[in-house]
């Protein structure tokens, strides 16, 4: 099986920049100088390649509402969200301590198909070995003169920077991101104008995660139908990087082509612990919904789980076991977003604690019947529309099924006036 | 106009503006916290949502936030539909989990915007069980009290006091539903805008401390229609009345000058009309004396040459009367040299161009600032250019399909679509800052450059005869040449009429797209251009006068440290000096008559524009208190002299009109039109709060012929919206923001015409102003001097407001460090020039041109040289003594604050009632 993005990772001694070209390595990014930005931009159209960070939107189509010409400002901006804060998510952590090169040449790509003269890799603050790496592969590149003024002789000059996030998960969507990296409060901002048309410090820009970007340098080289090839069977292009965690025996990330199913990541990570069994799980990180074992089969892309009920997100499965009280799992994730909330919107602000305070008196036993009722008013009332940006209805999302695929244990808590899971 | 449907009622509403303007110009209600009028949409708090539907087919529709939606031909939304009627509801139910049920002892209750959107949603009961957070609160001076616990997270504060006023110390910190608005650490606001977060907030974080001091709700204050007295915008203010003492002033919505928004020496400085300084009672070399007096009346009658010496702290009908008084050739506008000089040329200009609104400079797209530091001496107006500055940014977000009120994308291209702003002088501030190109100079080169500006404009400028264009000139010339709405800026600050020489060629070199505006110091100060039209004496001829013959003098107030030891020279050769006063003040008069203050009656000033303000009583005269008019008209009639006939202050405002025919019927009122109430519709306490002193029920006062009353009785004001309002109120709408139920929302596509009248309305011909010589040729001796101001402390009247005068600054001399270096002298270290016994503490500054220094020197002292050329330190026993004279002063101000409050409750209990029938 092919895995473009993985097939030389090593998290132990990950490639220099000689070992990367030498199996291949900025061979992409050789492919996209010789040809222009549009037929760059083409290339990653016909590609089918799908935003990875949760979304899914077409990266060539996001690229294609850059401002490109001789009217076009000159100072525009490709941005690699690398802030990975999902809970149950660390594909990308893996890619860039693994393969730092491959990113970078992603980026390098981007930016050139957008006509970028600076790029910024926002990392989260907590990856230090990360950080370190990248910093190393982006020497090693600049020193090469494959960043810099006027590359290889092509007339085109990048310049990369690694900014180390200050925190906080809002920095994952890609407005607030663009303020935090402005240095100011990381508040997401009003669409439009969308980043493409003014974006950071009011530029076009692009903002691209990181797995996004890492399955450029393969499109490039080796063009977009064995891209679309490598997931033959799917509705979608390409391969991904798939996770579980959770009480499964063996967490891990597997490059898998898109549209494997969960079944077969939960099988690659050898099943849950001994004497559990699966009781639901979320598909792509903490902000997503349920879904139950019934659902294991279902290809794991985006339009397949969309039907589902819930979404791909980033792909990172998060697996509930049914000797673990789904209320205090959802009281876990509620609190974490309670706490990252940024503060901005009211529904967000003021709605998660709300929550986390109803969820919390019900885990311990103190609910009553009303405070059901008053949940799912919360889940209505923080619902997608009615708040600023996507956070508090990705928040949402495993509260509500939650309380309908977990009614049972909800009702049980209310009832015996303690936690079921903890007698 | 665009026609949408709200409720499946259709509308015509204008267009470009958002949904929830378009709602509350129709008068509809939909609850709202962080967008602001003035501030423009940010979608933050998303109370005000509604259901958007595509089409008459679509039962089911989409939630959105009216704020952040553009209204559109065709548009359908409901406002009453379930949902969003239920969404609002627990928007507010949200909100209310954190705030306190404080409201009886909270500051801004009755006049809470978050009391009347809670009502309004209909949301009661708490559903919320958890505990609520708290926070600590921080000292931020003696103008703003702090109770972060009742913050909502509207954004609005940080939004008013960083976006829009350019304050740096108050931000949004941490994050969640822990958000704390307040500055690092405790101190002092830095804004001068500050006292505006009071009306920005919508619930009560931040509140009028020196208010508070001395509270009432708001629905028991009988209010008044009023100017502020501390500069020549003359804003909008309101000022409320309890118990016979004023209690605060608030921002009177203003669609051309003020907005929304006052500076904080507008705020505070009304505070002088409580001061124990006031003169209350008629005094006879300086002992208490009677109207009765045969000693005064002889005095007073006396016949013999009278001099006149006019104020422009005074309202335009006081130096009137004065003028026609003692006549116009015995008439002498002020005690400054300079002054006259700039009035006359000020009075010539406006015959000539009409003045920018504040509205207006808010459109403009280069702005030209001459030699005048407005953040100092017109606050308001530096905050109407600050908004201006934005305007290339809203046209860029406007290309890029966003509507311009959408605040935070504004900000977001500001950055590379700045307004030009063009800056010749000298001294550091706010605007200077943001100047894109700067002349650091001194006044008479900041004219000459302006001369020359004009003429690179136009051939047919005159130009001086030496000096070039500044590089920076001609760059000035490129963007004002290429602007379309350019404003031009100056000011009396410098004390040099070439200034405004300067710039008045420049408008007529660019025409009428160019818009002009200049700054006088006082409230009045154009108001006497208006009178000395027709001659006047100078303060030379004053003094020669004086010389020569036995000599009256007639002296209206005046509030600062120069004028008044100018004054004690003049009363020294006068055989005879009566002062009407309205402070206490040192120095000798032979009789003082004392006289009521703008709070206490009806009167009239100028503003720089050249229209006609005028502000009406709140409260009731106490002691020997007259208005000054009619202190001289009682003198007028003992003198047998021309005003003798007037009755009361219509006759005289119509002999006014008389002499100034383009000032018509400013001031006519309909005699049968019945009067505005003044108080509130919830008033309390009428019939129980003079029990104590008598069972009679006052008379309520009205000043004869006056539109208005004090009492519950009368036109309700909301009845009458053409009638400038005493307060703002509405069903539902307690809070100020109920000002759009009387308003088409603020500055819109356009603005509304100008109803107030121009005193200097028949616009002559333009002509160009010749260059002097003697404008450039003072003799150079040692270092200038140049005049700075500042908010606290420039202004005299205001620095007795005890808020006011703990924040005044200390006289400074500011240089650069070079001089410094070359002086060998430190910041912070006291300074004396030459003989002159004031000490000044010395800053470094880069903005100071060679060979000058900048001196600013406090209302209430004198510095008066224009150059010098030796300097004295301090010692260390000196600097200590200084430091010890201060702080006692301090000690002082703060002393009499806590007795001036005890006395003001006492005073609540024995309230004025010489209006009652029957007694006194």
């Amino acid at each position: 099986m092919d895995k473009p993005m993985t097939a030389h990772l090593d998290t132990q001694n990950p490639q220099d920049l000689a070992g990367y070209r030498d199996t291949g390595g900025y061979m992409g990014f050789a492919r996209a100088l010789d040809m222009t930005p549009a037929e760059v931009q083409q290339q990653v159209k016909d590609a089918n390649l799908r935003g990875r960070g949760g979304a899914g939107f077409p990266t060539g189509m996001k690229w294609g509402f850059v401002p490109m010409g001789q009217d076009a400002p000159k100072r525009k901006y490709l941005v690699c969200n690398a802030d990975e804060m999902e809970p149950g998510t660390f594909k990308d952590r893996w890619l860039m301590e693994g393969a730092p090169h491959l990113l970078i040449e992603g980026m390098m790509i981007a930016a050139y198909a957008i006509g970028a003269s600076r790029a910024y890799l926002f990392l989260r603050g907590e990856y230090r070995l990360c950080a370190r790496r990248l910093e190393q592969a982006i020497r090693e590149a600049e020193e090469a003169g494959l960043l810099g003024k006027d590359i290889q002789g092509s007339g085109y000059s990048l310049e990369l920077h690694l900014h180390t996030s200050a925190g906080r998960y809002i920095c994952g969507e890609e407005t607030a991101l663009l303020n935090a990296l402005e240095g100011k409060r990381a508040h997401p901002r009003s669409k439009p104008p969308f980043p493409q048309i003014a974006g950071l410090f009011g530029q076009p820009t692009i903002v691209n995660n990181a797995e996004t970007l890492c399955n450029l340098p393969g499109i490039l080289r080796r063009g977009p139908a064995w891209f679309r090839d490598l997931a033959a069977d799917s509705d979608d292009a390409g391969t991904k990087i798939y996770g579980i965690s959770g009480r499964v025996r063996q967490a891990g990330l597997w490059e898998l082509p898109m549209g494997a199913t969960a079944r077969q990541i939960l099988d690659l990570a050898g099943g849950m612990q001994d004497g559990l069994k699966l009781r639901g799980w979320l598909p792509g990180g903490a902000s997503t919904d349920f879904l139950l074992p019934e659902h294991l089969d279902i290809p794991m892309e985006y339009d397949a789980i969309a039907k589902a009920g819930s979404r791909l997100g980033t792909g990172g499965i998060i697996a509930l076991d049914d000797q673990h009280c789904p209320v205090g799992m959802v009281l876990n994730l509620i609190q974490f977003f309670a706490q990252e909330s940024c503060g901005w919107c009211t529904p967000c602000r003021d709605g998660l604690p709300w929550a986390a305070e109803i969820l919390s008196r019900i885990e311990t036993g103190k609910g009553c019947q009303e405070d059901l009722d008053e949940l799912s008013k919360l889940c209505d009332f923080m619902w997608m529309g009615k708040t600023f940006c996507a956070l508090a209805p990705g928040a949402v999302e495993p509260m509500r099924s939650g309380l309908k695929y977990f009614a049972d244990d909800f009702q049980q808590h209310i009832d015996k006036g303690c936690c079921p899971y903890r007698q | 106009m665009v026609q949408i449907f709200i409720d499946k009622q259709a509308y015509e509403v204008s267009e470009g503006q958002n949904l929830l303007q378009a709602c509350l110009s129709l008068k509809l209600n939909l609850p709202y916290f962080c967008w602001h009028p003035a501030m423009g949409s940010v979608g933050a708090c998303r109370q005000c949502a509604v259901t958007q539907y595509k089409d008459e087919a679509d039962t089911r529709g989409k939630m959105i936030v009216a704020c952040m939606t553009p209204v559109e031909e065709g548009m359908r939304v409901s406002l009453n539909g379930p949902d969003e009627t239920h969404f609002r509801e627990q928007v507010i139910a949200a909100l209310m989990t954190h705030h306190p049920h404080d409201c009886p002892v909270c500051a801004e209750g009755g006049e809470c915007h978050l009391q009347d959107m809670t009502v309004m949603t209909g949301h009661y009961a708490r559903q919320f069980k958890g505990r609520k957070t708290s926070f600590n609160n921080q000292y931020l001076g003696p103008l703003i009290k702090h109770e972060m616990n009742r913050c909502i997270t509207c954004f609005r504060c940080v939004r008013f006091y960083r976006d829009y006023a350019g304050g740096d110390d108050l931000s949004a910190q941490a994050s969640k539903n822990h958000l704390y608005f307040g500055r690092q650490s405790d101190g002092v606001l830095e804004s001068e805008f500050a006292g505006n977060l009071v009306e920005v907030c919508p619930t009560g974080v931040f509140t009028d401390k020196p208010f508070g001091d001395h509270y009432s709700r708001k629905w028991d204050m009988q209010a008044a229609p009023s100017i502020c007295q501390h500069c020549s915008v003359g804003c909008n203010i309101s000022l409320s009345e309890r118990y016979g003492s004023v209690r605060r002033a608030t921002n009177r919505f203003d669609a051309h000058l003020n907005g929304y928004f006052l500076c904080d020496r507008g705020r505070y400085g009304f505070d002088f009309v409580n001061s124990p300084a006031r003169c209350q009672q008629i005094r006879l070399r300086g002992k208490p004396a009677r109207w009765q007096d045969e000693q005064l009346q002889d005095m007073l009658g006396s016949s013999g040459r009278w001099i006149g010496v006019g104020s422009s702290h005074a309202s335009l009908e006081d130096n009137f009367a004065l003028q026609q008084l003692v006549g116009a050739e015995n008439f002498c506008p002020g005690l400054d040299d300079a002054q006259p000089a700039l009035m006359k040329l000020h009075g010539e200009i406006l015959q000539q161009y009409p003045m920018a609104s504040l509205a207006e400079m808010e459109q403009a797209d280069a702005v030209l600032i001459l030699g005048e530091d407005i953040n100092r001496s017109a606050p308001r107006m530096a905050l109407a250019v600050r908004q201006a500055l934005l305007n290339k940014a809203r046209d860029k977000v406007e290309s890029l399909k966003v509507p311009r009120w959408q605040d935070a994308a504004v900000r977001q291209v500001l950055p590379d679509n700045p307004v030009p702003l063009i800056w010749f002088g000298y001294g550091e501030s706010e605007l200077q800052s943001r100047a894109l190109v700067q002349c650091l100079c001194d006044d008479q080169e900041a004219a000459r450059q302006g001369f020359l500006l004009a003429g690179l404009l136009s051939e047919e400028a005159p130009v001086p005869q030496t000096g070039q264009a500044s590089q920076q000139s001609s760059q000035a010339a490129e963007i004002l040449k290429n602007a379309r709405n350019p404003l031009l800026i100056g000011g009396w600050s410098a004390g040099n009429p070439a200034l405004l020489a300067a710039l008045a060629n420049i408008r007529k070199a660019l025409g009428d797209k160019a818009r002009l505006a200049i700054a006088a110091p006082e409230m009045n100060s154009v108001g006497l251009s208006l009178l000395i039209q027709s001659g006047y004496l100078t303060q030379g001829a004053v003094k020669e006068a004086l010389e020569q013959e036995p000599v009256n003098l007639l002296v209206l107030d005046h509030q600062s440290q120069a004028s008044q030891s100018v004054l004690t020279l003049l009363v020294k050769k006068a055989r005879q000096t009566v002062r009407l006063g309205l402070l206490e003040q040192e120095g000798s008069q032979d009789a003082l008559l004392p006289v009521a203050a703008f709070s206490e009656c009806s009167g009239s000033a100028i503003n720089y524009q050249g229209r006609v303000q005028s502000w009406q009583p709140a409260s009731k005269m106490t002691g020997d208190c007259m208005p000054g008019w009619q202190w001289l008209v009682h003198l007028a009639r003992m003198q047998q002299r021309p005003l003798a006939d007037v009755e009361d202050l219509g006759q005289l405002r119509h002999k006014l009109a008389q002499c100034h025919g383009q000032l018509g019927d400013v001031w006519r009122t309909d005699p049968h039109q019945p009067a505005v109430a003044q108080q509130p519709p919830r008033y309390s306490g009428r019939t129980a709060m003079l029990a104590n002193q008598t069972v009679h029920e006052p008379k309520p006062y009205q000043e004869p012929q006056a539109p208005y009353r004090q009492s519950m009785e009368g036109v309700d004001t909301r009845k009458c919206p053409t009638r400038p309002m005493p307060y703002s109120w509405w069903p539902g709408w307690n809070s100020n923001q109920s000002v759009h139920k009387f308003q088409d929302e603020y500055r819109g596509p356009a603005l509304p015409g100008q109803t107030r009248s121009v005193a200097f309305a028949h616009f002559e011909s333009s002509c160009w102003f010749k260059w002097r010589p003697q404008w450039s040729d003072r003799e150079q001796v040692g270092y200038r001097i140049l005049p700075l101001k500042q908010i606290f402390g420039s202004d005299g009247l205001s620095l007795k407001a005890p808020a006011i005068e703990e924040l005044h600054e200390r006289a400074q001399l500011w240089m650069t460090p070079q001089l410094a270096d070359k002086l060998g002298m430190q910041a912070g270290q006291w300074v004396q020039c030459d003989d002159q016994p004031l000490w000044m503490q010395a800053g470094l500054s880069e903005q100071v041109p060679e060979g000058c220094l900048l001196a600013y020197v406090p209302a209430d002292e004198a510095l008066p040289v224009t150059s010098c050329e030796r300097f004295a330190v301090a010692d260390l026993q000196q600097a200590e003594a200084i430091e010890q004279q201060h702080q006692g002063r301090m000690e002082g101000v703060r002393e009499r604050r806590q007795t001036r409050q005890s006395w003001l409750l006492h005073q609540d209990e024995f309230i004025p009632i010489r209006f009652v029938e029957g007694l006194n």
